[in-house]
């Protein structure tokens, strides 16, 4: 139950990071920027709209899954945090592939909203995956063969950077394009695509979209934070690549896809080779 | 492979300004390119007609909002020339330092707005801070901000004193240092040069084949600018150097904004320096305008900006604006074919099109021009 408590508390942590990062990166630009409870503004703005009017299953289904599946993850991740009650062996390949789980409803909902910006936002999506995804679930295995851990709950390793730092380099590689930051925002670039995959959102759906997207962001950062540098710092971590990723963001321009795509293959090869030298 | 019509606009975040661009897509690449226009337009020309001289200035003044002293400018050389209406050297200088720090603003904000295009958004908002200064500038020497309102037939409202001159020398000042510092990013940045070199490249023998002007002329290596070639008003007196660059791609369009930037301060620096000091604006009114016809072509910061204008007692029959975006826009078809998504917007932006300034009506059906009054086209509606 402390678990689920947790969890739900989370939620509202990923919606405070979200204006945190917005605040930072407002400040880097010499802005005041908004207040740091803005995203709870917006999403009970959106809210208080109208549902999406788009007579598709998938389509209307997506926000539903998505959030389901983020929050499963904050769940796994809690209960990872907190103890052994819900822990099992090999957890961490199931939170991997909820990751990915996750942006593959995203493409659903784009290829059913027939929208040329969100299929444009799939087809980048597709190609990113081929590298990013496999690089993320191949540290994960990397950093758990080390460790010779075999679930989340047990995972008791401080400061595991020390000892995997190609590893732990690739992590924070592949988090560029999971958290969506500059210069691996291919997938939603607002100025090419209007962000892609949720072009054809609003109201509540929309909503519902911004938190699993927020949500993913801290799970992402709990996941790096427990794995570099342990449970305790977990949290400070997930707030220390708020900050970290909130500088990129302000300070690189956007990368060309075809070169993100190239880019993540290549770390593939390496986070396996990587992988295979541990082995 | 996938093919689809990719729209971008009229409302679109690369675009600051509506304009449909209707892009034939398969797969992510660009297999032909479209663009209609007509979603901003106001109707100025029609609007500008039968009105006294100064009330048409103010109105054509508004043209655009960010080549504001252009228009104004190329109305004047228009005017004067038909009234014969000579303008004292301080008249010329202080019109000038107007236009060029207009030019300045203008580049600002475009660089800006091209570093945003390209996803640095720090940049853009760093380019903007520098334009402030610009705009604090106007408003210390004319009192507006962006509409200046500053010319008058034959003379201008006020004198500049010499706080207002030492006050725009420092705000150029504290700009040059600042935008050298962001060129030495735009041209060293791995990413921006990724992104830029080589795309929407226009050759020099298609710049000249669709008569492209302005910087994106200049950027394929046409040395062709109008203060230099046709030097009118303060530009006698000034030594104004044309900046032209060869390789006509995003990349150099945007280093020959930047560059200009560092040019129209020089002039604005020798300008100030050569404002004769014993000397005041004239009173006006001067005197009535004689009935005629006559044109007047300026420099804009987006190239050639042209004004016919005929007079008959003492009030306007016509109006005709040709802006430099009218010019640059055909190119688009032919620089998008064979793009790639990712590149669009830095491609469309990098001709820096003004849309408002721009938008006339003509209005062609199977080859038949159609004349629509004011009413008509505000109805929307010839035949109904």
């Amino acid at each position: 139950m402390i678990e689920f408590v947790m969890a739900a508390l989370l939620v509202l942590v990923a919606i405070l990071f979200s204006g945190i990062k917005r605040k930072l990166i407002a400040r880097m630009h010499n802005r005041v920027g908004p207040p740091i409870v803005q995203p709870f503004y917006d999403i009970l703005k959106l809210f208080s709209k109208k549902k999406t009017k788009y007579v598709n299953p998938i389509f209307n289904l997506v926000p539903y899954l998505s959030i389901i599946a983020s929050f499963v993850i904050l769940f796994m991740i809690s209960a990872a945090l907190i103890g052994e009650s819900f822990d099992f062996d090999y957890n961490f390949i199931l939170l991997g592939y909820l990751f990915i789980l996750l942006d593959t409803f995203y493409i659903f909902g784009a290829v059913a909203s027939r929208s040329p910006f969100a299929i444009q936002s799939s087809i980048r999506e597709l190609l990113l995956m081929l590298g990013y995804e496999l690089t993320f679930l191949i540290v994960i295995a990397v950093f758990f063969a080390k460790m010779d851990v075999l679930s989340l709950g047990t995972y008791t390793i401080e400061y595991g950077f020390l000892q995997l730092p190609i590893a732990s380099m690739l992590l924070i590689l592949v988090g560029f394009v999971i958290v969506r930051v500059t210069p691996f925002d291919v997938v939603n670039a607002e100025t090419e695509i209007s962000a892609g995959f949720f072009a054809e959102y609003y109201g509540a759906d929309l909503a519902l979209i911004e938190i699993a997207e927020f949500v993913k962001d801290l799970a992402y950062g709990l996941v790096a934070g427990l794995l570099l540098f342990g449970k305790p710092y977990a949290l400070l971590a997930a707030l220390g690549f708020v900050a970290f990723y909130s500088l990129m963001q302000a300070s690189s321009p956007r990368y060309c896809t075809f070169r993100t795509a190239k880019l993540f293959i290549l770390i593939a090869v390496i986070a396996f080779i990587d992988l295979f030298l541990l082995v | 492979m996938h093919k689809c019509i990719f729209p971008i606009g009229p409302q679109h975040p690369s675009l600051k300004e509506p304009i449909f661009l209707k892009l034939y897509v398969e797969g992510t690449t660009v297999e032909k390119a479209e663009f209609d226009l007509g979603y901003a337009h106001r109707g100025v020309e029609e609007k500008l007609e039968h009105k006294e001289v100064d009330t048409v200035l103010h109105a054509v003044q508004r043209t655009c909002g960010i080549c504001s002293q252009c228009h104004s400018l190329a109305f004047l050389r228009a005017v004067e020339g038909i009234g014969q209406i000579s303008i004292t050297k301080r008249v010329a200088l202080q019109r000038i330092i107007i236009a060029e720090l207009e030019r300045m603003h203008s580049h600002l904000l475009w660089s800006g707005v091209m570093m945003h295009e390209l996803g640095l958004e720090t940049l853009f908002m760093y380019f903007m801070r520098e334009r402030e200064k610009i705009l604090d500038a106007f408003d210390e020497v004319t009192g507006n901000r962006v509409h200046h309102s500053a010319d008058l037939v034959g003379t201008m409202k006020r004198d500049f004193s010499e706080q207002d001159i030492e006050f725009i020398l420092k705000s150029i000042n504290d700009i040059k240092g600042k935008v050298a510092d962001y060129r030495n990013v735009v041209d060293s940045h791995d990413v921006i040069r990724d992104r830029c070199i080589g795309k929407g490249k226009i050759t020099k023998t298609d710049a000249m084949k669709f008569g492209l002007v302005g910087p994106v002329a200049r950027a394929s290596g046409i040395d062709y600018d109008v203060r230099v070639n046709s030097p009118y008003m303060g530009y006698e007196m000034v030594k104004v150097k044309s900046v032209v660059r060869k390789g006509g791609d995003a990349q150099e369009r945007t280093l020959a904004r930047i560059d200009e930037i560092f040019e129209s301060a020089r002039v604005v620096e020798e300008a100030c320096s050569k404002i004769p000091k014993d000397e005041t604006v004239p009173k006006y009114p001067v005197k009535r305008i004689a009935n005629g016809y006559g044109t007047g072509r300026v420099e804009a910061p987006r190239g050639e900006n042209f004004h016919f204008v005929r007079i008959e007692n003492a009030k306007t029959q016509r109006v005709k604006i040709r802006t430099p975006t009218v010019a640059n826009l055909i190119m688009y078809p032919k620089v998008l074919k064979g793009a790639d998504i990712t590149d669009v917007p830095v491609i469309v932006m990098s001709m820096d099109p003004c849309i408002s300034c721009m938008e006339r009506v003509a209005v062609i059906r199977k080859g038949k021009t159609e004349v629509w009054t004011s009413h008509e086209l505000s109805r929307g509606n010839k035949h109904d």
